[in-house]
This record gives structure tokens, C-alpha cells and sequence, in this order.
């Protein structure tokens, strides 16, 4: 019946509907293709054209991108370490204040929250030179203190996760909980941090995404080539006398997006079940 | 036992400080000092080797309103950003009415939130190298195709033509964006409540008329969020254009205020109290826009629930 | 799992707290500091810390300099950074002296900015004598300050050359012989006759050049005036010469329309639809041979090259050497600097495997007969780029170039292509340099 009523370009609009998002899922696959393409074509190859075949040069490209005397996979830890805490510090510390933002009514809360919503609109690059004289000074270069522990303040982390506690999180749940005798850090971990799990993880891809990709201020402060990140790495090819190897790059930004991919993948069910949603199931 | 309840409520919301004491901290720590910094050097002369700030009162400011680069990346700046962000909402509220119509049942709807996401994890590095080649000039793969399905005679120079180019810096950052605006409004969606819509099943209401009428009234704060949040990330817009042309070529036509502030910092003479100023202006600037947003769009209330609306949560499945 | 957070949240407290000690401590340290700009200190002790922006450096240290001396007392640390971020990451902690490099490398584009700072050391300090030492003129120049202080050395020449091929010259000009190609191209108007010969004589299908920017170099080294002298800033004659021969030869089609360093225009190397490349010492051997080979057919324009002179002579790029101001570890700064600098034995070493064109006279009047390329079908490149290297004057280099150059670059590309004209286009350039260097005279 209801079908009915849709009239006879169901079919029609449906098509159109599947046209425009096979069109857009194109444009998504079709730079990691791309990306992988090149990570096994040779240098030249690539110079000289474009192509959506892969080759054969991937152990060659391999070879380039380990040969120079730094160790890609240390690398991998490195960004891996930066990321993963710097996630870890954004999320917690955003969940926690959020939650602090919601559940009490303090006299300063509103301010607090006036400030974090101007935190939010300071652009990064306002902060860079200041920030990096700091670190100097504080002898914090070849530290990745300066890389993580700045991620405890993370304002739109807050504003998100706030919004959404705003909106799915049952008070009663807490009074509940206290007059059970819990403490106030108890009642917010075995209760509160669950019903986000959905907006945490939707920050979380954020926040690992943006730290991983973070190529500026890694730069800035880290000489110790131990100590480098993955895409500092990558970028250390362009530094080769004066030719470039791009099958080496291409084949170092494939091998940079990867975990990204499978940390991204493994999260994305929470983005495919909503974010909304997910708090009040239980 | 009244005045028990009270007092222990008191005692309660003074946790409150406990838990927004690390962000506060870690604020004062991090971002404090080098905000400060700015300003102090937005008042001062310092550049290049100096290490003494002389001050200069409000000097920076009226040069940098008469800063004729500056005022064009300001300009850009803007451009950029609507040619980008009109059709980023347009696609995703489109793609969210799709995938939200309960008479279409999408299949693969999973797969394809999924995917529209994936844009945004390469880093810009990357996708500005790969646009430069996919757009570059005479034989780029672009010029190739047009030409072959005869849309062109001949190559058409992509980067030497302003308008060509900030389209397609346009195109990358709605590209890359379009995912994550159409993800957060899916998140509003799903949040209304299912018995609104049921209701207007029954009483015949066809899909665009429950968008329309349901879904787009209860969604507005959060595309006021989209919108607020996209603004102050667009006025920060930087790796795109700063990696895809030299120097924000052709003719200065990409370059954006954090380009301009950057190069101000990083090269030539780095005029540091140029950036500085550039930068405070560039704040104030957000600042004022965001309010004015908020006062127009969403009235006071929305800055502070935008997610309200929808609704005493989300109705238990049936 | 929930102790364990609450022991995170404690230690980061904590982190927090004493990290915003140290930092007022730090402070206070650093104003103090900042008055005597250059003697700060950083106490590493044990480590040479040599900074640098291409890996050739970290290769010439690792794999002669320790090989030749096993048993020094320290380390040698390299630290590598890509050349468009290297000065970014370098002022600071030279301004600072804090985590700063004891011996860093810089490029022609901005080797003055530096040797005119004072965050690098008087090498006479540490045993250069000028007058004692066989190395180019020209070289010890550059790494002179405006008071005559010799700041910098470097192991290599850098004059440049035109390479063309010799099958494509066959065709359209009749010979292949270097001699009679560069009488066909020994100035700029030649240089432009012979170019329209070329380009009528195959339908315009093969062009000169690649791009408009592989002529900059040659113009900016037949400048008489730098691009910044007394503080002024100065557009010499050849600069206005420089953007109507870009225009010639763009109206006329003569360039292959591409940008330098791009796909294409490496391409061309191992293609036919570009006659000649303006290259300097290093780009035989790391730009044209290592894109000779046709990825898809596999043929190689290997020994279809000759090289000759060109419409003028140039130089182009090169790598200096400086020592830090203050540094603590400046015996063995020296010692790394002289050795890969006048080392004689070193330098024949490194000439011998990579061809590079060496600054010391000595040791090039010694080797420079022996080499044939058969890449240029034997001619002696060594000997020719040797003998340009002696031409070069390089008085006309500021610390501003690569910056001003930049800036330049794009409004030579719109008055080359019509897109502006010389009025509209030098005016958009002088404001850019005003915008940039607001302290300069103009």
C-alpha cells in the first residue's frame, strides 16, 4: 500500500539514487587506487604518465623507501605511540570534561564553557610560533610531550561529545548511581563513558586521523631521527640528492594510510549504527 | 532532609571543577603562554633575527587593513570557503534525506556512509599531489579525457586560471568534507524520533514532506553546529591550497589568511608582528562571524543545545 | 583499567604542574639569554650535531668521514630536513641556541642570510687561511660576510651548461658537433633564431626548452646588481630581458608549456619533443641520467647528449658549510669541515665516484683530464665544467634570492604567457617583495 503511494518513479528515483552514490563511492576508492597504482610503478613510470594498472615495482619500491639507514616500522611505532596517546588524551580528558559540563551546576560553568567555544575558534597557526618558542624553552624539542599531552585540551572534542551527552545521557542515571554510594570519577566511568562509546568513537577517528596526518610541528621538534614519524619519514625521500623518488613516497604514503584505514574501518561501525542512537540501547 | 538534599547537591556540582581542571590545565599550560605571545607581538616590531620587542601601539592593525595582499586572502578566503561549503551541506542533507527515507531502504547504506568518510584520511599532502597531476597541464589525465570526449580543443591551463583554480581547491575541501558534514547529520537524524515519522505515514505525508517538515526543523541545530564549526575551519583553511600551487598561484588567487600569516612568520624578512596582527585580526574576526551566526540562525539557546530538538532520546526501538 | 586511568590522570597532574615550573624557570632563563644573542649554549658535549637538507651530506659523512677517522672520541649525529622546511625549523634554534646544530649545511638560495647573521662562526678562527687554501674564489666569496669574514666553505663548483641532444640537432640544425651548436646559440638572440629554426624545421613539435623557469638561472647570473644591494632593492636590466625572451618564446610555442621538476618535464628527457636542458654540474648526473630510460620501451637517450656552454655562463645552487657561533664542540666542527672541504685525498675520493665538480683547484687540475662520459658520447664534461667553473661570479648572491626569486617566478610565468603586461606584472611583483621584506628600501 505504502509502496503505492511512492507512484511509479520509484524506480526511476531509486536508480538515481544509487547513480550518485556508486559516482561519490568512486571518488572515495579512487585516490587510495591511485595511491596504491604508484606505490608499485617506478619512478620513471610515474614521470612519464598516468596509469590505473599496477606494476611491477613494489619490492623495488620497498627497497628504496628502507634502504636509506631509517627504519620504517620504527616509524610506525612512533607515529603509533603519538597517535594512539594523544587519542587516548583527547578523548578521556574531553569525556571527562563534558560530562563535568552537564551533570554539575557550578558557578563557573559557564564561562568555562565560554572559553572552551573560544578555544575552538583560534585558528592553529596563531598559536605556532609562541607555542614552538615554549617548547625551546622548556627544552621539550625531541619530546613528544609537546605531541600528546596538548590533546587534553581538545575543545571540539568537548563541544561534540557535550552535545551529545546533552541530548542521550539520562540524569537519573547518576542520582541513581549516588544513592547507591558511588563516587563521582566511579559514577562517571562504569556509567557515564559506556553511553558515549558512539560519540568516542566518532571523535576518536578524528583525533587519530588528524594526529597521524600531523606533519608540522613533528618536524619542528624532533631531530632525533629515532624519534621520527611516519610521514616525517615519507618526506625524508624528498630530501634524496636532488631527484626524487616518487615510486618510494607513493609506496611511503600507502604504507602511511594503512592503519589509518583499519583503525578507521574498525570504528566505522559506530559512524554505520549512528551516533545518536547507540547511547540509550542498553 | 530538605536541607540535607541541598547542601548535598551543592557538594556534588563542586566536582564539576575536578573534572574540567585538566582541560583547564592543560589550556594554561600549552595555549595560554602562546596566545599571549601573539598578542604581545601584534603590538610590537619583532622580525627576522631580533630577539627585542619594541612596542608600536595599534600601528600593525590600520597596516594591515591597508595591506592589499591581505585584504585579497581575506577575500579568498571567504570565496574558497562558500564555493566549498554551499554544496558540502547541499550533498550531505540531500544524501541524509536518502539514506534517512524509511520507503527507499537503501541497501548498502552502511557501506556508503563508510566510504564517503574515506576522502578525508589521506593527508593533504597527498591529495594535493594528486590533484596537481590529475589537473596538470598539457597532458594531464583531465586535459586527456576532456579533450578525447571532445569538451575541449585544446588543453585548457588549469593553474593559471584564478577561477579554475579555486574551484578546484573548492572541490578538494568539499570532497574531503562532504563525509564528515553528512555523518554529523546523520547523527541528528537518527536522533528523531521514529513516531514523528510513523505519524506522518499514516496521515499520508509523502518523503519530501516529512523531510521538510520533520527532519529539517528538528536538524537545524545541528546544521547550525556544521555550519559554525565548518566556518572556523574554512577561515583556517591552509594545507590544500598552501601544498597544490606555489605561493597560492596564479596571481595570489589561493592564497588564504593562514597562508598569508604563514609566509609572513616563515619567509622573507618574517615580519612576526605582521603574522601576529594578521592573526589576532583573523580571531576577532571568527569570533564576531560565529555570534552573528548564532544570533541570526539559532537565537542564544543554540549555542548551547544544538543538538536539542530531537528529542528526549532518540525513542526506544519498538 | 580504572586505576590504572586514575594513575594517568595523577601523573599527567603532576606532568602539568612541574612542566609550568619549569617553564616560568625557563623563561627567565631564556630573556636573560636573549641579550647576547649567539653565545647560548646547548651542553650535548659528546655529539657533533650536523644539520642538513639533502641526504648527499649524511652519505659524504657516513661513509668516508667515519670510515677515514673510526675512533673519534663523540658521535657525529646527521640530521637531515627537507629543503622547503629546512630554514623554518633552523631559525629558531639558532636564534635560541637551544637543540641548535654545530655544523649545518645551506644552499645558494639563502647561504648569504646566514653568513651575514650572527649565529656563524669566523672560520679563520679555526685555521682557514683564504690565501692558503686552494678552493675556488668564487666559493669562499659566497661564505664571506660584508666585512670580509670568511664564514663558510664548500667541497664543490656548481657553473652551468647546456645539454642537447646531439640526434635532434642532426636533424634540425645539420651537425652534432659541440662546437658548431654553441656557435648557433652563443647569445640569446642566436639562442632564440636557432629555436625558431628548430621549431619550424620539425612542425613544432620539438621545442627548445621544457619550461620557462630552466632559463631563469642563466639571466639571474648575468645580472651586474644582486636583488637587494645596500638595503635597496634593485630589478637589473636583465631581469626586464629575462621576461621578453620568457614572452618570445611562449607566443612562439617554443617551451614544451611545462613547469620544472614536474612529470612532464622529466619526461622529456627520455622523450623527443625537447631539444636541450640548462643544467648545472650536478644535473648530469642526478637529473638527466637518472631520467634517460623510456619506462615503456626501455630505450635510453644515453650517449644522444653533448653539452656546451649556451648563451651565457651561470652557476647554479651548491651546498656551504658553517659552524654555529658558540658551539661547544668546535674542534671537531673544524676538523668535520675541513676534512670534507680541503681534505685532498677525501675530495679526489668523492670527485672520482660521483663526477661532482670539485672547488679545489689542486685536486681539479689533477683529475680533470681523465674523464670521458659516455653518456655525452665521451666528451670530458669534467674538463669543460672546469673550465666554466673558473668564469663564475657569484658577488651578486643575497640572502634574500630564493624568497625574492619565488616571488618573481609567477609573474614572469603571466607576463610570459599574456596574461599581464611588464608594467601590470613587475608592480604585482614589487608589491609582493614590499609585502615580505617591508624594511627594504625601493
Amino acid at each position: 500500500m505504502k509502496e503505492h503511494r511512492l507512484g511509479r518513479f520509484y524506480w526511476l528515483k531509486v536508480s538515481w539514487v544509487y547513480i550518485i552514490c556508486f559516482i561519490l563511492m568512486i571518488l572515495s576508492i579512487m585516490p587510495f587506487w591511485i595511491l596504491i597504482v604508484n606505490a608499485t610503478r617506478s619512478t620513471d613510470q610515474i614521470q612519464q604518465g598516468f596509469s590505473l594498472i599496477p606494476s611491477g615495482f613494489l619490492e623495488y619500491n620497498y627497497r628504496v623507501l628502507t634502504n636509506r639507514g631509517f627504519d620504517i616500522w620504527r616509524g610506525f611505532l612512533n607515529s603509533f605511540t603519538i597517535s594512539a596517546s594523544a587519542t587516548f588524551m583527547a578523548l578521556y580528558f574531553s569525556a571527562l570534561t563534558a560530562y563535568g559540563l552537564v551533570i554539575y551546576d557550578f558557578k563557573a560553568k559557564k564561562y568555562i564553557f565560554a572559553l572552551i567555544a573560544f578555544i575552538l575558534m583560534i585558528p592553529a597557526q596563531i598559536s605556532m610560533i609562541g607555542f614552538y618558542r615554549m617548547m625551546l624553552n622548556m627544552n621539550l624539542t625531541d619530546s613528544y610531550i609537546p605531541l600528546i599531552f596538548p590533546a587534553i585540551a581538545t575543545p571540539a572534542t568537548v563541544f561534540f561529545i557535550r552535545q551529545y551527552l546533552l541530548s542521550s545521557f539520562p540524569k537519573d542515571l547518576v542520582s541513581a548511581a549516588r544513592i547507591d554510594g558511588a563516587k563521582e570519577i566511579h559514577i562517571f566511568h562504569t556509567i557515564a563513558l559506556p553511553v558515549m562509546k558512539p560519540a568516542l568513537a566518532t571523535m576518536g577517528i578524528f583525533a587519530f586521523v588528524g594526529s597521524w596526518n600531523n606533519f608540522l610541528m613533528p618536524l619542528m621538534l624532533i631531530s632525533d631521527e629515532k624519534k621520527y614519524t611516519l610521514p616525517m619519514l615519507v618526506q625524508l625521500l624528498k630530501a634524496d640528492i636532488y631527484r626524487t623518488e616518487f615510486g618510494g613516497i607513493y609506496l611511503g604514503i600507502a604504507m602511511t594510510i594503512l592503519p589509518l584505514l583499519i583503525v578507521y574501518l574498525i570504528f566505522s561501525r559506530y559512524i554505520i549504527a549512528g551516533v545518536a542512537l547507540g547511547g540509550v540501547k542498553e | 532532609m530538605a536541607k540535607n538534599t541541598k547542601h548535598q547537591l551543592v557538594n556534588y556540582d563542586k566536582y564539576g571543577y575536578f573534572f574540567v581542571a585538566p582541560f583547564i590545565i592543560a589550556f594554561l599550560v600549552f595555549q595560554l603562554y602562546p596566545i599571549f605571545y601573539t598578542f604581545q607581538l601584534s603590538f610590537s616590531d619583532l622580525a627576522g633575527w631580533e630577539t627585542q620587542m619594541n612596542y608600536v601601539g595599534l600601528k600593525n592593525y590600520f597596516a594591515l587593513l591597508e595591506n592589499e595582499l591581505f585584504l585579497k586572502a581575506l577575500r579568498n578566503t571567504w570565496i574558497i570557503w562558500t564555493m566549498n561549503f554551499i554544496p558540502q551541506i547541499g550533498l550531505a542533507l540531500l544524501l541524509a534525506k536518502w539514506f534517512s527515507d524509511a520507503r527507499m531502504k537503501l541497501k548498502g547504506a552502511g557501506l556508503f556512509k563508510v566510504l564517503f568518510y574515506m576522502p578525508n584520511i589521506i593527508t593533504a599532502a597527498s591529495v594535493s599531489i594528486l590533484f596537481s597531476t590529475l589537473f596538470s597541464y598539457p597532458m594531464g589525465p583531465i586535459n586527456q579525457l576532456l579533450i578525447q570526449f571532445g569538451v575541449l580543443q585544446e588543453p585548457f591551463e588549469f593553474f593559471r586560471s584564478s577561477g579554475a583554480t579555486r574551484s578546484i581547491v573548492a572541490f578538494i575541501q568539499f570532497w574531503m568534507w562532504y563525509g564528515n558534514t553528512f555523518i554529523i547529520l546523520m547523527a541528528g537524524i537518527l536522533g528523531i524520533n521514529p513516531s514523528l515519522y510513523e505519524a506522518a505515514m499514516v496521515d499520508g505525508a509523502t518523503s519530501s514532506q516529512m523531510f521538510f517538515g520533520i527532519t529539517l526543523p528538528l536538524i537545524k541545530p545541528i546544521t547550525l553546529y556544521v555550519l559554525v564549526t565548518s566556518f572556523i575551519g574554512g577561515m583556517q583553511m591552509f594545507d590544500i591550497p598552501f601544498l597544490l600551487t606555489l605561493r597560492g598561484n596564479p596571481d595570489y588567487s589561493i592564497e588564504t589568511v593562514t597562508m598569508f600569516i604563514y609566509r609572513q612568520a616563515f619567509s622573507g624578512s618574517r615580519n612576526y608582528y605582521v603574522a601576529a596582527t594578521a592573526s589576532i585580526t583573523l580571531l576577532v574576526m571568527i569570533v564576531i562571524v560565529s555570534m552573528i551566526i548564532f544570533r541570526v540562525m539559532g537565537g542564544d539557546e543554540s549555542i548551547k543545545k544544538p543538538f536539542t530538538g530531537r528529542l528526549r532520546k532518540a525513542g526506544t526501538p519498538k | 583499567m580504572k586505576k590504572w586511568i586514575g594513575l594517568l590522570l595523577t601523573f599527567t597532574l603532576i606532568l602539568s604542574v612541574t612542566a609550568c615550573g619549569g617553564a616560568k624557570q625557563d623563561n627567565s632563563e631564556a630573556s636573560n639569554q636573549e641579550k647576547e644573542v649567539g653565545v647560548a649554549t646547548d651542553n650535548k658535549g659528546d655529539t657533533l650535531v650536523v644539520w642538513t637538507f639533502t641526504d648527499e651530506l649524511k652519505g659524504m659523512i657516513e661513509n668516508h668521514y667515519l670510515k677515514d677517522n673510526p675512533d673519534l672520541p663523540y658521535k657525529v649525529e646527521v640530521v637531515v630536513v627537507p629543503n622547503d622546511q629546512y630554514q623554518n625549523k633552523l631559525d629558531p634554534v639558532l636564534a635560541s641556541g637551544k637543540s641548535a646544530p654545530d655544523v649545518f649545511a645551506l644552499e645558494a638560495g639563502y647561504v648569504k642570510k646566514y653568513v651575514d647573521s650572527p649565529f656563524t662562526a669566523d672560520l679563520a678562527s679555526i685555521g682557514f687561511d683564504r690565501d692558503n687554501i686552494d678552493t675556488l674564489p668564487y666559493v669562499l666569496d659566497v661564505a664571506t660576510d660584508t666585512n670580509g669574514v670568511l664564514k663558510g666553505s664548500s667541497w664543490q663548483a656548481t657553473p652551468g651548461a647546456f645539454f642537447y641532444r646531439r640526434s635532434l640537432a642532426l636533424e634540425y640544425l645539420g651537425t652534432e658537433e659541440p662546437e658548431e651548436v654553441q656557435a648557433l646559440m652563443s647569445d640569446f638572440d642566436k639562442f632564440y633564431d636557432t629555436a625558431m629554426t628548430i621549431s619550424e624545421k620539425s612542425d613544432g613539435k620539438v621545442k627548445m626548452i621544457s619550461s620557462l623557469g630552466d632559463l631563469v638561472q642563466v639571466f639571474y647570473a648575468a645580472r651586474q646588481d644582486g636583488w637587494v644591494v645596500d638595503n635597496k632593492m634593485v630589478v637589473d636590466p636583465k631581469i626586464t630581458e629575462l621576461m621578453e625572451m620568457g614572452r618570445k618564446l611562449e607566443s612562439n610555442k617554443l617551451t614544451n608549456q611545462s613547469e620544472q621538476w614536474t612529470e612532464q618535464w622529466f619526461a622529456s628527457i627520455s622523450g623527443n619533443d625537447v631539444f636541450g636542458y640548462f643544467l648545472p654540474t650536478w644535473g648530469l648526473h642526478y637529473v638527466l641520467k637518472t631520467s634517460a630510460e623510456n619506462a615503456d620501451t626501455g630505450v635510453s637517450t644515453s650517449g644522444d647528449w653533448g653539452m656546451i656552454q649556451g648563451p651565457s655562463s651561470y652557476f647554479w645552487g651548491g651546498t656551504w658549510l658553517a659552524m654555529r657561533e658558540g658551539s661547544q664542540m668546535e674542534a671537531a666542527a673544524a676538523d668535520l669541515i675541513k676534512y670534507l672541504t680541503l681534505d685532498e685525498s677525501f675530495l679526489k675520493t668523492w670527485a672520482e665516484e660521483t663526477g661532482d665538480v670539485l672547488s679545489n683547484e689542486a685536486v681539479v687540475n689533477e683529475i680533470k683530464d681523465g674523464f670521458t662520459e659516455p653518456f655525452l658520447k665521451g666528451q670530458n664534461h669534467y674538463a669543460a665544467f672546469a673550465d666554466m667553473a673558473t668564469k663564475v661570479d657569484a658577488s651578486i648572491l643575497t640572502g634574500s634570492d630564493k624568497d625574492i626569486q619565488d616571488l618573481f617566478t609567477e609573474q614572469l610565468t603571466a607576463y610570459s604567457k599574456g596574461e599581464k603586461e611588464r608594467d601590470a606584472a613587475m608592480d604585482d611583483f614589487i608589491s609582493s617583495v614590499k609585502n615580505q621584506f617591508p624594511s627594504l628600501e625601493y
